[in-house]
């Protein structure tokens, strides 16, 4: 979802905040968006939304964040709030290890229900609970490495890097959206010139034409 | 079952100014008691059925004298008339009054069991318990539920918890289908109970349901009734509304002939109702923010847009019948009454 609109902001980009129950998911939103942190948040039920406007390069961008629930239970239904998300910040505690190993599950969460090109964001929070950190600091830059994402360690309480979280997938997101929009306007102007045509993956396809060969 | 039913619709009611002391039960110089008229034959409230909201104090505990021995009356029956008593209820339940749970509840036995088990897995289950007790307190701060320190005797506090334990598993016997994850996609689960509402909804005001169907001003982005029902219905409205409302709008629930689940759609769909101007003008994040953190409103005017003063009996053979989560509720309301002094 990234429309160009004739608002008082030039791109919408919708984000989600996903991760297990109790990792700060609705104080990293109420923090980025009201400035308020509250010790004893409700259980976040379905989805709460929020927005806000800021400057990316120079560009009005509206945020439109969607907090889901981290609760097992609420999966099949959360599912359908990542519809037309073009971004998500996964979220662990630092405190507890659970949180953090089941980063996987969220990523293959996101693999199934959410565009393939969502940007996706890891973020280690509750960084001022030093003293009771479970996930060092070198394990969560490790497995973001791994999976190709950007990282930080936040902490919702004391406001360290939540601003510079979604600014980071923001920008990343403009950049994306930019480049594709320049893209679309060069393919217009060369349409007509021959040899521009689709890259196809041909190692992909043959493994599973493979796949299918040995299964039956 | 719900399809094509209509409320009837606020503007049309011609309540709108009604007094605002009705969702006040507690205070003695308002109150929703005093300003109606109840005699020996109890009917469902109509709209013109209210008077003047003010009235005198020495009214007012009559009233709740009245409405009391009424209920006792009724309960004290060797026959009850469950249909005379949800009407009475309807109209909520008044603080006070000298009500035995057990008496109101008339299950002694299966009651004993239930709490057996409750206090039994309260000592397996101290994690549990403790989260509980945590999940009270951050969702009423303001309510002192069962807090040690309390001069309630640790007997009594024994048997409100266990008490509101055995209450808490009639209530979800109605509800627990929506917590089914098996159940999802089925005709009983949640996704059918919130395209249910949007049914609702379309058949009593399709402009309004168009409107956050399709035309929000940012397009492709519905207001679907996942962003906001969802925490509606599974919770029963408890987020939505304080606790005293919430008690009031229970009381609709619970003695309602429509049935309980039916009751609370309709309750849902009057939120939507009741708030149409405002989501008429708003774009998609304004209406999302409204429904998420809904307005203070007079509960006793959403009750009213949410009941139907002239339903479809065809339909009443579609309806459950459900004497007991009524009788429970009454008892809830017993239990919370003793907490609070």
């Amino acid at each position: 979802m990234a429309h160009r609109v004739d608002h008082e902001y030039e791109y919408l980009f919708k984000i989600v905040l996903i991760g297990d129950s109790g990792v700060g998911k609705s104080n990293i939103l109420s923090r980025y968006t009201r400035n308020e942190f509250c010790l004893e948040s409700k259980s976040t039920i379905g989805v709460e939304f929020a927005t806000r406007t800021l400057q990316v390069e120079g560009k009005a961008v509206k945020a439109q964040i969607w907090d889901t629930a981290g609760q097992e239970r609420y999966r099949a239904i959360t599912s359908a709030y990542y519809r037309g998300a073009v971004g998500a910040i996964l979220v662990y505690d630092i405190t507890k290890r659970q949180t953090f190993d089941n980063v996987q599950r969220w990523l293959r969460e996101l693999r199934n229900h959410a565009d393939s090109n969502i940007v996706l964001m890891m973020a280690g929070n509750k960084s001022d609970l030093n003293h009771l950190r479970a996930v060092s600091e070198q394990d969560g830059q490790a497995l973001a490495e791994k999976e190709g994402l950007s990282f930080l360690e936040t902490s919702a309480l004391d406001a360290t890097n939540i601003q510079k979280a979604f600014q980071t997938i923001l920008t990343e997101v403009y950049h994306i959206v930019s480049k594709k929009a320049l893209a679309a306007q060069e393919a217009k102007a060369n349409a007509s010139i021959p040899g521009q045509g689709t890259t196809i993956n041909v190692a992909e396809t043959s493994g599973n034409t493979k796949k299918g060969c040995c299964s039956t | 079952m719900l399809k094509g039913k209509k409320l009837k619709h606020p503007d049309r009611l011609g309540v709108g100014s009604l007094v605002a002391g009705f969702e006040d039960k507690d205070d003695d110089s308002q109150g929703s008691g005093s300003a109606l008229d109840l005699g020996e034959e109890l009917k469902i409230i109509q709209p013109n059925g209210f008077r003047s909201g003010r009235e005198t104090g020495i009214k007012m505990v009559k009233f709740k004298k009245r409405h009391w021995s009424d209920i006792e009356y009724e309960i004290s029956q060797k026959v009850i008339n469950v249909g005379k008593l949800q009407r009475i209820v309807s109209t909520g339940l008044p603080d006070g009054g000298n009500l035995s749970p057990t008496h109101l509840l008339g299950e002694e036995s299966e009651l004993a069991r239930i709490k057996e088990e409750a206090l039994h897995s309260n000592e397996q289950n101290k994690a549990d318990s403790e989260q509980i007790d945590r999940d009270l307190q951050r969702t009423h701060p303001e309510m002192k539920f069962f807090s040690g320190e309390s001069s309630f005797s640790r007997r009594h506090r024994c048997n409100a918890e266990a008490d509101s334990f055995a209450c808490f598993v009639r209530l979800l016997s109605d509800s627990v289908d929506h917590f089914s994850e098996q159940l999802d996609n089925s005709s009983v689960g949640i996704l059918s109970t919130l395209s249910h509402l949007a049914e609702l909804l379309k058949a009593n005001d399709e402009e309004l349901w168009r409107h956050l169907e399709f035309t929000t001003k940012e397009s492709l982005m519905e207001v679907k009734p996942q962003y906001y029902a969802f925490r509606w219905i599974t919770l029963l409205l408890t987020q939505e509304f304080n606790l005293k409302s919430n008690l009031r709008i229970w009381d609709s629930l619970l003695s309602n002939p429509f049935g309980f689940q039916e009751m609370l759609l309709r309750v849902c769909c009057a939120m939507l109702l009741c708030t149409k101007s405002r989501f008429l003008s708003g774009d998609f994040a304004a209406n999302l923010r409204l429904l998420q953190q809904y307005p203070d409103i007079n509960i006793e005017y959403l009750l009213k847009v949410a009941q139907d003063p002239s339903p479809d009996t065809s339909s009443y053979s579609l309806c459950k019948f459900i004497p007991y989560p009524l009788l429970h509720k009454a008892y809830l309301l017993t239990c919370f009454t003793k907490l609070q002094y």
